[in-house]
């Protein structure tokens, strides 16, 4: 005998299938539709208290004003990524441009001197390297290049190439407790 | 080498203007100009109400919360039994939504998405161990007004009768049940915001409606 399968049951108590035949000689697949209809019905009665009228707009705030905070958090943490996170990166790739801006000076300049710093006069025989300060005044990013430079020596120069091969952004990020870096890779993984 | 070269520098930049605001950050805050020429957002369809949401106009996702509040609150206290703890997953619900709209691409309706991630969030809840609530004004679905105070009580105990033995069932036999049941989703629905087949959601609400008569036979006994 075959019976009457489990999807078909649940649309014959639901109402949306027709009877089969079998069900009047088969007392088991009977008593399994009893069952399922008993408790539907049983299921439908069993309500859930409705909240107050009032409590649907303090719901909302409290929505609105979590995702504010969660916007809030977001910010701070981009913030952190920047400066913790970028800084480095930055000043690996400054690192980068000042060591070639070094050597190319040092290779024009007379034996035996040796350049306190990075000047740009220095490099007119790169210009794509390191541009004129002209060049400089057309370029906000080349304004923040030449004011950090302006805050470095060489030795300083030499640290940030030798920290810029060995890879700035990962030692920012050990840098950053456990908690910290949890956070960072959740927003990392957001802001892609 | 210059690519990346230029990204950091440029993030340096954007760090010193202080302008890595994104519109997400935007999306409640009213600090985005009036466009004298947008449509009212209580017109717009589903799917540009979702754009206004992204594009951080202001009330749009206010809106949305105000559509779907009630239902996501009745199904995390369908899952959790209580006031208290269906009020903070709901809030959790929307939290998760605010933040992950940039994934809905209108494969389903906002009202699935929001039940998919309800479902998830109250079967992954492990802080749901506060007793269920009574009622809080009564006002329940039943015509409440020819009813008599013991004829009343008992159908709240029977009520709350039901809902304990739902929360006893497999979560995935639970979760299906309270779907068709109390949310009016058809198989099909359901198997889009389970991440099933329709077969097998009938297959669920199958063993689920037979272990909840289980269940409440013998409490009865
Ligand atoms: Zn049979």
């Amino acid at each position: 005998m075959r019976h009457v399968s489990a999807d078909r049951l649940v649309d014959i108590a639901e109402g949306a299938g027709v009877e089969p035949p079998h069900l009047r000689e088969c007392a088991r697949c009977r008593r399994q539709l009893d069952e399922l209809r008993a408790a539907l019905s049983a299921a439908a009665a069993a309500d859930v208290p409705e909240p107050s009228p009032a409590f649907w707009e303090h719901l909302s705030a409290r929505v609105h004003d979590a995702a504010n905070a969660a916007d809030g958090r977001r910010a701070r943490w981009r913030e952190l990524i920047v400066w913790r996170v970028t800084r480095p990166a930055l000043a690996g790739a400054l690192a980068v441009i000042f060591a070639a801006a070094f050597w190319t000076a040092r290779a024009l300049a007379p034996t035996g001197a040796r350049p306190a710093a990075p000047a740009p006069a220095a490099a007119g025989a790169s210009r794509t390297a390191v541009p004129s300060p002209d060049d400089q005044a057309a370029d906000p990013m080349l304004d923040l290049v030449a004011e950090l430079a302006a805050q470095m020596d060489w030795e300083s120069v030499s640290q940030m190439a030798v920290g810029a091969q060995q890879g700035g952004v990962d030692e920012a990020f050990a840098a950053l407790t456990d908690v910290e870096r949890r956070q960072a890779h959740a927003l990392l993984e957001e802001l892609q | 080498m210059s690519s990346s070269l230029a990204w950091t520098l440029r993030a340096g930049l954007s760090e010193r203007a202080g302008s890595w605001e994104s519109a997400a950050n935007r999306r409640f805050s009213g600090d985005r100009p009036a466009m004298a020429a947008e449509t009212p957002l209580d017109e717009l369809s589903e799917p540009a109400l979702v754009g206004a949401c992204l594009a951080g106009r202001p009330g749009a996702f206010d809106l949305v919360v105000a559509r779907h509040r009630r239902n996501v609150y009745l199904l995390c206290y369908r899952f959790l039994g209580n006031h208290e703890d269906a009020s903070d997953h709901t809030q959790e619900v929307f939290l998760r939504a605010y933040r992950g709209l940039r994934a809905f691409r209108g494969q389903s309706t906002l009202a699935t998405w929001f039940y998919r991630i309800g479902v998830n969030v109250c079967l992954n809840s492990v802080a749901a161990k506060r007793p269920p609530s009574l009622p809080l004004d009564g006002r329940d679905r039943a015509d409440v007004s020819r009813e008599n105070a013991s004829d009343r009580l008992l159908r709240c105990e029977r009520a709350a009768q039901v809902r304990a033995a739902i929360a006893r069932l497999p979560r995935r036999q639970r979760a299906v049940l309270i779907l068709r049941m109390y949310h009016e989703m058809s198989h099909q629905e359901i198997a889009g915001a389970l991440d099933s087949t329709a077969g097998a959601v009938k297959a669920n609400f199958f063993h689920a409606l037979a272990n909840l008569k289980k269940l409440l036979d013998k409490d009865r006994a």
